[in-house]
């Protein structure tokens, strides 16, 4: 899996505001899209998301995934590849390798 | 299958966007909050002199009268915790709050989509990087004329249009998103179909016109006189109305299912549709929901902790409002008129008919313009039903 190891990291360029059930990243930066508004987040969008900001490997945000929502290993690896490509490709997350975390 | 792993599988979209080439931003999530949105007049005060306004550019009381930053920032939390979405900033001219940039960033931080209402020549390079660093929503940009000579014969200060110009560049360079609006008037006639047909605009801005110059200080005779100066004639207005359906309310003119379903709205008191779900506070924090001054019947000041209150009060107030029984009530032409309780308070200083606003009517006749009669409001429904069909 792509970036099993890895850590993704959310970058500050937007908020989560949870309005009425509803999970918002509205941009507090400049984006390259000038027509950006902000984005929304399903429900499962909103778990990964919060647990990208408790400094998992992506490897462990898939085995969370699992539990959360009973899915298949293979099933939920390719979705949370794809969420996290996706997230990267916004320019909303980053990676950093989990090893030279824990050497620092 | 849990029903969470249901739900799982079936939207599959973890995240989407949201952006302009779709409705607007505002009407865009679905979301049904308490509160919709904020418009905070941060100040009284203007830096510019406008023949056509009734702003005071008298800077040595407004302190006094004005909310300060903490009042501000709290109400913007607590409308935030109702699930309002966007704040637009508004004045006089907002930048000229000394806390202007740290209730900006506060908005910002705190996730509202920020609008800033503005003539822009007090922006300064420390500003505008600000902006460049936490883009605001958008910035509303008042434009009172494409050359120096006719815009400074409007804002009557030596001087700014070459900032306004030299900011507009600045807010380019740096992609902020911004709505150019102009102020049509007699002085700057000349300029503004110069302004609609060839302006040159990116592709994410906004440009539209003002139209009524609205803003009479009943108070203030010297401003009145000024203004009454440059308010163009009633058969001009109308011209302009007509031709390039500046007023909000003319859309109505060429959609018979638009008449029919906006007819029962007649009787009601407040029937503006543009800002239902937008509660506006003045400087000195009173709240009512209209986009510019309170109307006394509807509003509240501001107490600390209880704008959820207030927000309920206003709006079963509004909801149950009827207007009074004055002649605009059975007017054939009262859907594309601009009358409303705020502009007649404004013009009128009570509920009554405006008669300029009578004027620009019967002018609109004459160029074509139906009144609302019971076969206008129904005409073309049997077309329109075979047509669906």
């Amino acid at each position: 899996m792509k970036w099993k190891d890895e850590r993704p990291i959310r970058k500050n360029n937007t908020v989560l505001r949870e309005i009425e059930g509803e999970s918002l990243l509205v941009p507090i930066a400049q984006f390259d899209d000038p027509f950006l508004i902000l984005y929304t987040l399903n429900d499962a969008g909103r778990f990964i998301w919060d647990i990208i900001g408790t400094s998992c490997s992506a490897g462990e945000i898939v085995k969370k995934l699992m539990e959360q929502y009973e899915v298949d290993e293979k099933c939920a690896q390719k979705d949370v590849e794809m969420f996290l490509s996706l997230l990267h490709d916004k320019d909303l997350i980053s990676f950093n390798k989990v090893e030279n975390d824990r050497n620092m | 299958m849990t029903e969470t792993c249901n739900r799982y599988y079936s939207t599959r979209y973890f995240l989407s966007t949201r952006d302009r080439n779709k409705q607007s931003a505002t009407h865009k999530v679905g979301i049904k909050a308490i509160l919709f949105s904020l418009f905070i007049n941060l100040t009284h005060c203007c830096n510019l002199d406008c023949s056509i306004c009734l702003v005071k550019s008298d800077l040595s009381s407004r302190k006094k009268q004005e909310l300060d930053t903490r009042t501000i920032k709290q109400i913007l939390d607590e409308a935030a915790s109702l699930g309002a979405l966007n704040v637009g900033f508004s004045g006089g001219e907002p930048l000229l709050r000394e806390d202007f940039e740290d209730v900006y960033v506060y908005a910002i931080k705190k996730g509202f989509l920020v609008s800033i209402y503005s003539n822009i020549t007090l922006l300064t390079s420390s500003t505008l990087d600000l902006f460049q660093r936490y883009p605001p929503d958008r910035i509303q940009v008042s434009v009172y004329g494409l050359s120096r000579e006719i815009y400074e014969k409007v804002t009557r200060v030596p001087g700014s249009f070459d900032s306004f110009m030299n900011n507009l560049a600045g807010l380019r360079e740096r992609r902020i998103r911004l709505s150019l609006q102009f102020t049509l008037c007699s002085s700057n006639e000349k300029e503004c179909e110069h302004f609609i047909h060839s302006f040159p605009k990116k592709d994410y801005e906004l440009k539209n016109a003002t139209i009524y110059l609205y803003k009479h200080m009943r108070s203030d005779a010297r401003r009145n006189a000024l203004i009454e100066q440059v308010m163009l004639p009633p058969a001009k207005m109308a011209y302009y109305v007509f031709k390039y359906q500046f007023s909000s309310r003319m859309g109505f003119l060429f959609s018979p299912s638009d008449r029919r379903k906006i007819r029962g709205q007649n009787k009601l008191f407040w029937r503006c549709l543009k800002d239902i779900e937008t509660l506006s506070i003045s400087p000195s924090g009173e709240c009512c929901f209209c986009y510019e001054m309170p109307v006394p019947e509807n509003r509240r000041q501001y107490k600390p902790g209880k704008l959820k209150e207030i927000v309920r009060v206003l709006l079963e107030e509004k909801k149950n409002a009827i207007m009074p029984d004055i002649e605009c009530r059975d007017c054939p032409n009262l859907l594309y008129c601009e009358w409303c309780p705020l502009y007649a308070y404004v013009f009128m200083g009570k509920l009554a008919p405006i008669p300029y606003f009578c004027e620009v009517m019967k002018e609109l006749n004459l160029l074509g313009v139906p009144m609302l009669t019971e076969e206008v409001i129904y005409a073309g429904k049997e077309k329109e039903q075979k047509e669906k069909v």
